[in-house]
């Protein structure tokens, strides 16, 4: 749920990447940080074991230049793949108006991506999320693997609702950057939908407007 | 029909600014913050001067959820992460409602209970400004021109 906060004339959305461990989260993130303008987002933050598996999230925060006296504060974050960790993924995926899924495209992989994929829409359930509503990205990592699922079989088995899909290798920094534009674009339209519609629902119809006029002409 | 924003009016916003204030001044703590649980910062008084606020706001919002299943066992709606040394700085958590908390960041010169007892009083004096369950988003026309703006961004990505 986006916060319309009017005293800093700021819009913040949250963007969550969700996906299997070990499935290219971390990096994804790191491509796209160290790529983005240093004056518009804060520093990365990894809370991480000794091993570099995520502990508790990855997190940084993009703040779009004021324009029209409005800003948009992205806030970006990574949750831990790794099963045990369920209770930390519900917590960072609250709130969150965004997901790009990072599947792993290993041929032994497939099964991961699919638990990942149930835990997701689980936990979209349990935070009462329509799966169908909240804007997704399919991001298909390590394509660079000798031995990979095909495009048409990762589609087939997990984008059951046909949200756009980019193939990517993270460690060469190749797709991320497509992926996460397509899930800003996919967050900023639905906002826009969202604030029309919530205009719209605040005039009154205009068949009300005539018949009050018409009533206060008769008095 | 579910909420699709959280608004906060310049108003709601003000206020809370002025009790972050009162409660700096009554405390002598370094900094208070109003986060919403999400991690959001909605508002502060004084910064952190080590860490960017949003970056604090995230790890803040982590720490209190997680550990909010220990303080339920509890029954209790305070948290503090007390560090034992005097250079170190002291964050003091407090829940306003069920969707935003206080965060107050005080050094060894401070006074736990005093910070205790005043952040309690503020995060009770904040209450009505977010029982408003203001839902409508206000006069901010499209936003389309931020798509544009954030495609220029990311351009170079």
């Amino acid at each position: 749920m986006p916060i319309v906060n009017h005293r800093a004339r700021q819009i913040s959305c949250k963007i969550v990447y969700f996906g299997p461990s070990l499935g290219g989260k971390t990096t994804s993130i790191r491509v796209i940080h160290e790529a983005l303008p240093k004056e518009h987002c804060s520093s990365l933050r990894t809370i991480e074991t000794e091993e570099d598996r995520t502990l508790f999230f990855d997190f940084f925060s993009l703040e779009t230049a004021e324009i029209g006296g409005l800003r948009v504060l992205f806030q970006v974050y990574g949750v831990p793949g790794q099963s045990l960790y369920r209770s930390t993924r519900k917590m960072v995926l609250m709130g969150a108006d965004g997901i790009i899924f990072v599947a792993d495209s290993a041929a032994d992989r497939l099964d991961d991506n699919l638990v990942a994929f149930e835990d997701l829409k689980d936990l979209l359930v349990e935070h009462n999320y329509d799966y169908e509503d909240i804007p997704l990205v399919m991001q298909y990592n390590k394509r660079d693997l000798p031995e990979i699922n095909p495009v048409e079989r990762l589609e087939l088995c997990l984008n059951d609702r046909r949200a756009p899909y980019f193939e990517s290798i993270a460690t060469e920094g190749k797709g991320v950057r497509e992926a996460f534009k397509a899930i800003c674009r996919e967050v900023l339209a639905k906002l826009n939908r969202d604030l029309m519609g919530a205009q719209a629902a605040r005039q009154p119809p205009a068949g009300v407007h005539k018949a009050e006029s018409a009533d206060a002409s008769a008095n | 029909m579910p909420r699709q924003f959280f608004v906060l009016p310049e108003q709601t916003v003000q206020s809370i600014e002025k009790v972050l204030e009162q409660l700096i001044g009554e405390t002598h703590a370094n900094y208070a913050m109003a986060i919403d649980r999400s991690g959001y910062v909605i508002c502060s008084h004084g910064q952190p001067t080590h860490v960017h606020p949003e970056e604090l706001g995230a790890i803040a919002a982590g720490i209190l959820s997680a550990t909010q299943v220990i303080v339920n066992l509890a029954e209790s709606q305070e948290t503090t992460l007390k560090f034992h040394s005097k250079t170190m700085t002291n964050f003091h958590f407090t829940w306003v409602n069920t969707r935003v908390f206080l965060l107050v960041a005080f050094d060894g010169s401070g006074s736990e209970p005093l910070v205790r007892s005043e952040t309690k009083q503020a995060a009770e004096r904040i209450q009505p400004f977010l029982s408003q369950d203001e839902t409508q988003p206000g006069d901010l026309g499209s936003v389309r021109f931020i798509e544009d703006k954030l495609s220029e961004m990311l351009h170079d990505l």
